[in-house]
């Protein structure tokens, strides 16, 4: 008899009526052969709908013996000479036997054939098995579906590919070859069975083979809650059985589509290990010249890595090595010794060790280290280093050092404060030259290179207990005002009562109402500063106008319908004291887009605001989650972030994407986004929108189209599923295409000097429109403020579109407006000038003072500025 | 507030709370051992060893969420509770400082596969003490599985010392006896050796409860290796209804979620032990008399049930099996309903639906095919949710359960639940009144001829609901008489509170437990595990006061066992149902807690306390009420339950329903 097909049957009986009735039709061209169906005690119909199937062999179980019991209880009674294992949760294709068996006879080496699996929307859900060295709980191995979930005519998994490991769901082995290997294991219940049976062919020296010709539908795991009843007990002694025996071949297959499984850190702790896209690399070559250049770039490129550039360094290898990794994004900036001797899969082992482990920011091959699975080195050189540059925040970058071998170091170890470790390769992949000596890396950090290469954990720890405490500096806080201003005055207010000292606030007023500016002039409060626009510069401009004058640490962008509660700066501060690598802070609020949005407020006024936001506060205390993106409610940013990734992107106008962006670039530059359950404030919700009338629909999609140019994404805004933000920082920042700019602050709308020359001197510049609005709010707080005689000048320096004799014209018909006469005012001047540098150096004899101080000065404090008493 | 867990409770160290906190310092601590584990996150226990002038105070369980050790999204160690209570959180901020980078160092750094060991203080004595109490198995320098296998027989044990005293003569029962501790009024220790007396005196220092061994007994519990060969399982000798010996198989710890389990299908064997019983407990007797036969009566009747009934125990199960047999004494012919059989609706008089609201669809064909040959129809109620929350809570708790890896955030969820703010995909919003009847109801009604309900305010729930103007008849639930088996190997020997029902979202379960823990009062839940995955993250939930007892096969004897010692009833199901439980109960004097949902209450002015499902708070209040109300009530329950559970009345008034549908006609 050619085969014995079993299927073991546990209740889910229309699954096997289904089975049943679409293998028969599939036997006909399969020779001579039974099917032996046997229930393992079903309590539904299945005895009754197995009636019905006169031609199987019944083995009726009076307990549930499981899959391993089942399967071989048939096995002891199956007369084929192939035994074909298959499930009763399938629906056979036609074509699917004969594949099999034709197979199966081709080649008496074949110990196990598996069948090509697919999920009923005809992706695969089993296209062989692979292994990873991701660890499995804590075992070095974990098996995976290859090709899982992919469609069903993707070229490659139709290729007949030998495995390791093939599903029990449907699987072809030669009867004798299951009785000599003592069939399947029944001290597994339902669960790697099958993979411990396939890794025994293995280990006896037959083949274990993919064939992708043999279809069936899978409905995978319809057996019920007791599928998965032992699934600890089963990989733990899969695990302690096969231990790191089965290859790793998950990331050789993988990368041969262009993806990696890589473990990835979810938010709130959970990893999962997802399909992405593979790193690309870049390999900085130095120490000298290869003698046959040709033959190392070959030697360097025998990978299924995709390799984006080979750099060599000369003498100037800090700017090359640099420029190299400046973009970080989904890449690995991969440092060689000249010298370097490498082995074919040296890169695949490099970044299969990199994706097992996110904690992990290099894998070194130094021939110091040990080899295994688990060998991390305190820290490695540059002679065999691969680097993940999504790690590696922008402003860390390789100092000049004597010898590229200390830079990286020296890096790596910083790196290591951040929580991010350096694992050495499992098995020999290079040869390198011996490891240098560096006497300037000895005498700055104590030890030397080679020592980098210890295996003792007591170094590491001894180097994170060295790690910086955290230190609290400055914070400013800026604001936006846009008439509305109700809502700031509230705001301000709450961030008068519950902010600790240092922080500044900058309210910057984009072109508000007059009562708005009333307001904000009225505003007495000496950690408050405003800058006025003379028309709306929108959510981003307002922002970076803000940015221009922040001299905080950290800077909060924060809206100005909010009230902020008891701690909250404290608590978005702390993150960055624990978090490695961290990039910005955001609070929870009642009103915010996403995970962000707390939906139990249930206050009703302030006290209630205070009264909850304190409870919050106490239960979340140190809580919070990573995440890719955060709203532009409020977020709390390293200013270091900022510098490397500028401010807003201008381009968004009034509002809407440009904290997406933010977030992208943020991300995109290696650095974290965190959002702090346990700092909550109240949000009054899109209150500068409502006020000013603006059309959020419409904004919306203008923006999204903006975004999404400048970010790759296709189509129109998905209003449901949004967008996945991984795709665009996995391209990484770029500086040169997506820095947005922070306006100088000398070179900015309000660019009012003051100095000093025996009399006090006001100088104003005018470049266009907006700085004469500008200009002229300041022109009247001084023409209030001094009048004739007082040792006071301000003067105005015309230059662009603008002349000395248009200026001259507006400022007499300001004094007409203001009703000064001629006769009464304060002095003031209007001259061309040609350039911002030249109108600075004719001060430059004179102090000059911080022109910002000027911008909220109300009249009497221009006076007081002036040594003057009180206002005229 | 530090991250705080409630896993396993049964293997903490009772600690005397000054003694504990003036021994935990930074600067005691001395050793450390960090061992990982296999869970669905990444993982390690951590147990911590303080020590002052010869005395130590351990600090066993503190668990290591790895991946924080990278992104410290939150803290990466999370504390037992009670240390956390006890201990200032100042003073475990300062030892998570000094524990951070060690185990940064050591395990995502390193991904240790194996147990890491750590000296904080170099000190021979020091070294000493914790080497031998590694030869002794303490609890604190020893591997977490051998600690869980050496100590399961005194795990075990604790259901039965309750208020008494317990003895322990065995050379690896140190651990065990600390284990004990917080269950007895005092447990004797005798390790069988000086000097290990000696360090386990020093060694659990914190631990209080512990004396040496008098002899002087009697003790509720005993634990012995004494006389025995050295691979001889410990004895655990204690009191039972009945003399018997039972052997108890503890199987191999494997992940963290289940750790210790006495069920063999979990793993392999690790061990054995034998469980030796003395002493007879009287039971309680129901109030329930067996019903007298009225006899004399005809006709062939069809049962529709759900397909499962049989399988699954619920309160239809229990009602068609006892409605069957008495009607079979009065000289009806019973059939359950097949649906893989074919139906031959004239074979029959009359038909009998009894199904719950999730199950009227698979009733349908038939009651179609019935009501096409006009075969009268009777229903007993499927109104089971008058609230219309019970799919809500069902989604909502899982929920809640798999967006929770922290008591906090599961706690938070639990709080929104109890002011019904969450919502879930797969049900509507709140609020979630019944505002549109289910048409699949309103079908089946509309094929019926009468309706008998338990209750009146069912009828008037159908009335109001649905519209239906049919008969209507109150029926007494009908509740089988059973043996009564000693149940001392399932709940203890002390008092406790009885849930009995499948172990379902619907029931409200996870808020019953956690309300029964923190009030401190021994709960058993009994039923079948209807959610698996219910069932694995309760068994991650209870702790100390909660037996839960999952069966797949219930034994009769046992359920009556259970009623008959139950002290508090308590089912506080988002549906309601279930009234011939709360009769049952109350036949033997047990007092009630029941769903502000249903009926129940109703029927026990005295005795009876509603609680609102999704409020642990309610359901705090109301067990505490009950609990303490249960002895003063007993016999007034008893009188109550006679007069609500009669059995004549409900054969009596099935029959009456039958007669009027009989002579009713089609409602449409």
């Amino acid at each position: 008899m050619r085969y014995s097909i079993i299927i073991p049957v546990y209740n889910k009986s229309a699954f096997t009526q289904q089975c049943l009735d679409a293998l028969l039709p599939t036997l006909a061209t399969a020779g001579d052969g039974e099917v032996i169906v046997v229930d393992n005690a079903s309590s539904d119909e299945t005895q009754a709908v197995l009636a019905r199937y006169p031609w199987i062999r019944l083995i009726s179980n009076e307990v549930n013996l499981g899959f391993a019991g089942a399967n071989n209880q048939a096995a002891a009674v199956a007369r084929g000479k192939h035994l074909i294992l298959l499930n009763n949760d399938t629906k056979p294709l036609p074509g699917w036997l004969d594949a099999m068996l034709d197979l199966a006879d081709s080649d008496p080496q074949i110990g196990a054939i598996g069948a090509k699996l697919l999920f009923p929307d005809d992706t695969i859900q089993h296209g062989g098995v692979v292994f990873t060295n991701a660890l499995m709980g804590s075992y070095p191995r974990g098996p995976y579906h290859h090709n899982y979930l992919i469609p069903y005519n993707d070229p490659e998994s139709s290729i007949r590919t030998d495995f390791q490991v093939v599903t029990g769901a449907c699987l072809l082995t030669p009867r004798a070859l299951y009785e000599r290997l003592g069939g399947l294991d029944e001290v597994f219940w339902n669960g790697y069975e099958d993979v411990d049976y396939c890794l025994k062919v293995g280990e006896a020296g037959y083949r274990v083979v993919y064939e992708p010709a043999a279809m069936l539908y899978h409905f995978e795991s319809q057996s019920g809650v007791q599928r998965f009843r032992k699934v600890y007990w089963n990989s733990r002694i899969l695990g302690e059985r096969w231990w790191n025996r089965p290859r790793v071949d998950s990331i050789e297959r993988n990368l041969r589509r262009g993806y990696t499984r890589r473990m990835k850190r979810e938010a709130r702790g959970s990893c999962t290990w997802p399909i992405l896209p593979a790193p690309r690399a870049t390999i900085l070559v130095h120490g000298g010249e290869p003698a046959d250049r040709a033959a190392f770039e070959a030697m360097l490129r025998r990978t299924l890595v995709p390799v984006d550039a080979i750099v060599y360094l000369g003498p100037e290898w800090v700017d090359a090595a640099n420029a190299a990794i400046e973009v970080r994004g989904n890449r690995v900036a991969v440092f060689i010794d000249a010298r370097v001797r490498l082995t074919d899969g040296w890169l695949e082992e490099m970044i299969s060790q990199l994706d097992a482990h996110g904690g992990c920011i290099a894998v070194t091959a130094a021939n110091e280290l040990p080899l295994g699975e688990d060998v991390m080195s305190f820290g490695a050189d540059a002679r065999c280093t691969a680097v993940r540059l999504n790690c590696l925040p922008q402003h860390e970058r390789l100092h000049g050092a004597s010898t590229i071998d200390a830079s990286l170091a020296s890096l790596l170890l910083r790196m290591q404060h951040q929580f991010y470790g350096v694992r050495g390769v499992s098995r020999r992949v290079a040869q390198t030259p011996p490891c240098n000596v560096d006497p300037a890396f000895e005498r700055e950090h104590g030890f030397a290179l080679r020592e980098l290469f210890t295996t003792a954990p007591e170094r590491v720890e001894e180097w994170l207990r060295r790690r910086p405490e955290f230190e609290r500096g400055l914070v400013s806080i800026i604001t936006l005002s846009w008439n509305a201003s109700t809502y700031t005055k509230t705001a301000l207010e709450s961030i008068r009562k519950y902010t600790s000292d240092p922080y500044e606030v900058i309210v910057v007023d984009n072109g508000s109402n007059r009562e708005t500016v009333d307001f904000l002039k009225s505003i007495d409060d000496p950690h408050v500063r405003v800058i006025y626009n003379s028309f709306n510069r929108g959510y981003a401009g307002g922002n970076n106008d803000g940015l221009a004058h922040a001299r905080g640490k950290h800077v909060v962008f924060l809206n100005n319908d909010v009230i902020v509660t008891p701690g909250w700066l404290d608590t978005l501060l702390e993150p960055f004291s624990r978090i490695g690598n961290l990039g910005v802070t955001a609070p929870r609020s009642n009103r915010v887009v996403g995970p962000q949005v707390v939906v139990d407020c249930t206050y009703n006024d302030e006290a209630g605001i205070l009264e909850y936001a304190a409870a919050r506060a106490e239960f979340w205390k140190g809580s919070g989650y990573l995440t890719e993106r955060a709203i532009g409610l409020c977020l709390c940013v390293d200013r270091r972030v900022l510098d490397e990734i500028g401010g807003f992107d201008e381009r968004y106008g009034v509002g809407n994407f440009e904290d997406d962006d933010l977030c992208i670039r943020v991300r995109g530059a290696g650095y974290k986004i965190f959002v702090c359950d346990d700092a909550f404030i109240h949000h009054f919700g899109s209150q500068s929108f409502i006020a000013n009338k603006v059309d959020y629909a419409a904004t919306l999609e203008a923006n999204w189209a903006l975004f999404a140019e400048k970010w790759g994404y296709q189509g129109p805004i998905d209003h449901e599923r949004g967008y996945n933000p991984i795709e665009a920082s996995f391209r990484g920042f770029d500086r040169a295409r997506h820095f947005a700019p922070i306006p100088a602050r000398t070179d900015g709308a309000a660019a009012v000097a003051v100095a000093e020359r025996g009399s006090l001197v006001f100088a104003v510049r005018v470049a266009d429109e907006r700085e004469w609005q500008e200009a002229a709010r300041f022109l009247k707080r001084y023409l209030r403020a001094f009048s004739a005689g007082d040792p006071v000048l301000c003067s105005i320096a015309a230059m662009g579109a603008l002349d000395a004799g248009a200026i001259g014209s507006r400022v007499a018909k300001l004094l007409e407006r203001l009703e000064i006469a001629d006769a009464d005012a304060a002095d003031v001047e209007v001259r061309d000038e040609e350039s911002v540098e030249e109108w600075r150096a004719s001060f430059s004899d004179q102090r000059v003072l911080d022109a910002t101080t000027l911008e909220e000065t109300s009249p009497s404090a221009l006076r007081r500025l002036a040594g003057l008493g009180a206002q005229r | 507030m530090m991250r705080v867990h409630r896993r396993h409770r049964s293997l903490w160290l009772p600690h005397d709370q000054s003694r504990l906190a003036a021994l935990v310092r930074p600067t005691n601590l001395a050793f450390a051992r960090l061992e990982p584990v296999y869970s669905r996150r990444f993982e390690a226990v951590l147990d911590l060893v303080f020590e002052s002038n010869g005395r130590y105070a351990v600090v066993n369980f503190a668990i290591l969420d790895a991946a924080f050790l990278i992104d410290e999204e939150w803290g990466a160690i999370v504390w037992p509770d009670e240390i956390a209570r006890i201990v200032d959180n100042a003073v475990l901020r300062e030892l998570e400082r000094l524990l951070l980078p060690w185990l940064r160092s050591r395990v995502f750094v390193r991904c240790e596969n194996e147990e890491v060991r750590k000296w904080f203080r170099l000190d021979a004595a020091i070294a000493r003490d914790v080497n031998e109490a590694l030869d002794c198995g303490f609890i604190g320098a020893t591997r977490l599985a051998k600690v869980v296998v050496d100590a399961a027989p005194f795990v075990y044990a604790q259901r039965f010392v309750a208020r008494g005293s317990a003895a322990v003569v065995a050379s690896s029962g140190g651990n065990g006896a600390a284990l004990l501790a917080p269950f007895a009024d005092a447990v004797e220790v005798d390790l069988r050796s000086r000097e290990r007396n000696e360090l386990f005196e020093r060694w659990f220092s914190t631990v209080d409860g512990l004396r040496p061994f008098a002899g002087a007994g009697p003790y509720a519990v005993a634990v012995s290796d004494l006389d025995l060969d050295v691979d001889t399982p410990v004895v655990v000798r204690t009191s039972r209804a009945e003399p018997a010996v039972l052997d108890v198989t503890v199987a191999e710890p494997v992940p963290l979620g289940v750790l210790l389990s006495f069920d063999p299908e979990d793993s392999a064997a690790a061990r054995t032990f034998s469980v030796e019983s003395v002493a007879v407990a009287e039971p309680a007797r129901s109030s329930l008399g067996g019903a007298a036969p009225m006899g004399g009566s005809k006709g062939k009747i069809l049962v529709l049930a759900r397909e499962n009934w049989s399988r699954i125990e619920d309160v239809d199960s229990e009602t068609i099996r006892e409605l069957s047999r008495r009607l079979t004494a009065e000289g009806f012919e019973i059939v359950v309903f097949d649906p893989h059989a074919p139906l031959v609706p004239d074979a029959f008089d009359l038909a009998h639906a009894i199904v719950g609201s999730r199950d009227l669809e698979t009733i349908e064909p038939a009651v179609e095919a019935l009501a096409a040959r006009g075969i009268p129809i009777v229903l007993s109620t499927p109104v089971d949710d008058p609230r219309g929350e019970a799919a809500w809570g069902e989604a909502i708790l899982l929920n809640a359960f798999r967006n929770s890896n922290e008591l906090q955030t599961l706690d938070t969820y639990l709080r929104s639940i109890e002011t019904r703010l969450l919502e879930a995909d797969s049900v509507p919003a709140a609020p979630r009144t019944m505002l549109n009847p289910d048409p699949r109801l309103v079908r089946l009604l509309s094929r019926c001829r009468a309706v008998i309900t338990s209750h009146p305010r069912e009828s008037e729930q159908l009335q109001r609901l649905y519209g239906y103007a049919g008969p209507t008849v109150s029926v007494p639930p009908f509740i089988p008489l059973r043996e009564v088996a000693d149940v001392t190997a399932i709940a203890g020997s002390g008092d406790f509170i009885l849930f009995h029902g499948p172990i379902d979202p619907r029931a409200a379960i996870l808020q019953l437990v956690m309300a029964a823990e923190l009030e401190r009062l021994p709960l058993v839940v009994y039923g079948p595990v209807a959610s698996s995955e219910l069932h694995f993250d309760l068994a991650l939930t209870v702790g100390r006061y909660t037996r839960l007892v999952p069966y797949s096969v219930p034994t009769p004897a046992e359920v009556e066992g259970l009623y008959a010692r139950a002290r508090t009833y308590v089912d506080v199901s988002w549906t309601g149902r279930g009234l011939g439980r709360f009769i049952r109960a109350a036949s033997y004097g047990a007092s009630l807690v029941a769903s502000a949902n249903g009926y129940a209450a109703d029927l026990f002015p005295e005795g009876a306390f509603r609680a609102d499902p999704g409020s642990v708070p309610s359901i705090r209040k109301a067990l505490r009420e009950a609990w303490e109300a249960g002895p003063a009530v007993r016999q007034a329950q008893r009188s109550r339950a006679a007069v609500a559970g009669d059995q004549v009345a409900a054969l009596a008034g099935a029959v009456a329903a039958y007669q009027r549908a009989a002579a009713a006609p089609a409602m449409s």
